[in-house]
């Protein structure tokens, strides 16, 4: 055997171990027949003398804490045939998984025909360009004789590879099947699915789940505002919060699984947060129980009484109301000022063909709601088609003058 | 000689070999095989583990004949080494010895 010949198999029996690594042991066997040259041997005898190649490789690895993996010609058939059998599999698995996100993607796009056809061309290029990828990985492992675990470990893209610091930890050897397992296909069956599921992973599942997660948290900041300046919603803000914080834990936990580690901490606090959800629920539904909904803005109606001159007596009409006629007021229209315990001071005034409510303070809609019932009650507008307008003032800031403008109603 | 044999006291040869100078690879070869004939390319297995466990710091230098040389350095740890397996193969050699003799002369 040749020099070259010898270091060409010693150095594909080793490519299981680093590059650096096998350069540096074919360095050290090359320095040996070149010293056994200098010293007077052939290149045939020099290499003779360093015996048994593929036993020189069992020792190399056996100091690695690697196995060779027996390359006869009968094992090398098995190895194409398992591998042949293996990519056929992840192929039609990997077609399934696309199909699936095309149905996801036709589902959620099938308006946008452009935006759906779009993406099914770039998935479909996926697949091909995927598929070809793996061909030739598979390929390019039988040309180098390749075992089946160095084949699917470079169709992984599984790079990870012991170094002299690491040789000692058993954890370090080559992809995931181990030592005794090197020929372990269930392992590479595992290893490939993972990755797929992987891919598929953060392209169907954390991409979106992240946007929803980013709305879900500014929706909960409103809520919560709303909460802090007097509406009350804190059972909705709680289920907000608890809603953005299950949403993080579960893509915590999903990815914590893909590594394999440590769950027990990020279970629990999933169950303690599903735990504050039911709180939050609870008190939801007694909120939502206890409101009352004025349909802003457009909810009309006709009223065609005639106005009830008595209800515009002065000082009279009911503990909770006061009408009121003064100078400032239009002629046929009334200002009504509504005081009420609760809140800080409604005002209701009428021109000839409306009414409007201005309110100061908190639960401004339930409050609207009951004043206008009462109005018509009490038959306060008669025989008139009229318009009703509804200002909400608190604070009498800018910015609630330009909210309460929102909150204009419109009876008609 | 077995192969055994060789593979059992091979490790307390290169260690000895090292203990008062430095050696490359190729020179702790030839002196193992004044010893006893072993396959040239099975040392270098030997010397990465001995590596690998501290027993050996290595380093490149410059040669005269050729590309730079590894030479194995035995460190502490490899002296320490050295001191328990030279114990235990002379009393391994001692009882070894002993028990032939014994059987020898009672046949």
């Amino acid at each position: 055997m040749t020099k070259k010949s010898f270091l060409d198999k010693l150095k594909s029996g080793l490519n299981v171990l680093k590059d650096e690594e096998v350069q540096e042991i074919i360095d050290e066997y090359e320095s040996y027949i070149n010293e056994e040259m200098h010293n007077g041997k052939t290149e045939e005898e020099a290499v003779l003398h360093l015996g048994d190649v593929d036993e020189l490789i069992n020792e190399i690895l056996d100091a690695y804490k690697l196995k060779q993996i027996k390359k006869t010609k009968e094992s090398r058939i098995v190895n194409i045939l398992i591998s042949v059998v293996l990519t056929v599999i992840f192929l039609l698995c990997l077609r399934v998984v696309i199909d699936i996100f095309d149905v996801v993607v036709f589902k959620l796009m099938r308006r946008y025909s452009v935006f759906y056809k779009l993406t099914s061309l770039i998935l479909d290029g996926t697949y091909i360009v995927l598929s070809l990828s793996i061909i030739l990985s598979v390929l390019t492992g039988f040309k180098n004789n390749l075992s089946i675990r160095q084949i699917f470990d470079r169709m992984l893209l599984i790079k990870e590879k012991p170094t002299s610091d690491k040789v000692s930890d058993e954890k370090e050897i080559v992809g995931v099947a181990k030592n005794s397992k090197s020929n372990n296909f269930l392992g590479y069956f595992i290893n490939f699915l993972i990755l797929t599921t992987k891919f598929f992973y953060y392209l169907v599942i954390v991409l979106p789940m992240l946007v929803l997660i980013c709305i879900l948290s500014v929706i909960t900041g409103a809520i919560l505002y709303f909460s802090i300046v007097g509406y009350g919603l804190w059972g909705f803000s709680i289920v907000g919060i608890a809603l953005v914080v299950l949403g993080i834990l579960s893509l915590i936990i999903i990815h914590k699984l893909f590594k394999r580690e440590q769950l027990k901490v990020y279970l629990l606090s999933f169950v303690a947060i599903l735990v504050i959800l039911g709180l939050g629920i609870s008190l939801s539904i007694k909120e939502y129980l206890s409101f009352s909904y004025v349909d802003f803005p457009l909810k009309k109606e006709t009223l065609t009484k005639e106005i009830n001159q008595d209800l515009l007596i002065n000082d009279s009409y009911s503990t909770s109301y006061q009408f009121v006629e003064t100078k400032d007021i239009p002629i046929n229209s009334v200002y009504i000022e509504v005081t009420h315990a609760e809140y800080e001071s409604v005002n209701i005034g009428q021109s000839k063909d409306m009414i409007f409510i201005s309110v100061n303070g908190v639960d401004t809609q339930k409050f609207i709601k009951t004043s206008l019932e009462k109005i018509k009650d009490k038959k306060l507008l008669q025989s008139k088609d009229f318009t009703v307008i509804i200002k909400h003032n608190p604070k009498n800031t800018l910015k609630n003058v330009e909210y309460g403008e929102k909150m204009i109603l419109f009876y008609k | 000689m077995n192969t055994q044999y060789k593979k059992g006291v091979i490790e307390l040869l290169v260690l000895l070999a090292t203990k008062d100078q430095d050696q490359y690879g190729y020179d702790l070869v030839k002196q193992v095989m004044e010893v006893f004939e072993i396959n040239e390319g099975t040392l270098y297995p030997l010397l990465k583990r001995l590596s690998n466990e501290k027993y050996f710091e290595t380093y490149l230098k410059e040669s005269s004949d050729g590309p730079p040389r590894k030479y194995y350095h035995l460190t502490s740890l490899g002296k320490e080494a050295l001191q328990t397996q030279l114990k235990q193969w002379k009393e391994f050699e001692q009882g070894v010895n002993k028990f032939i003799e014994r059987k020898l002369n009672n046949d």
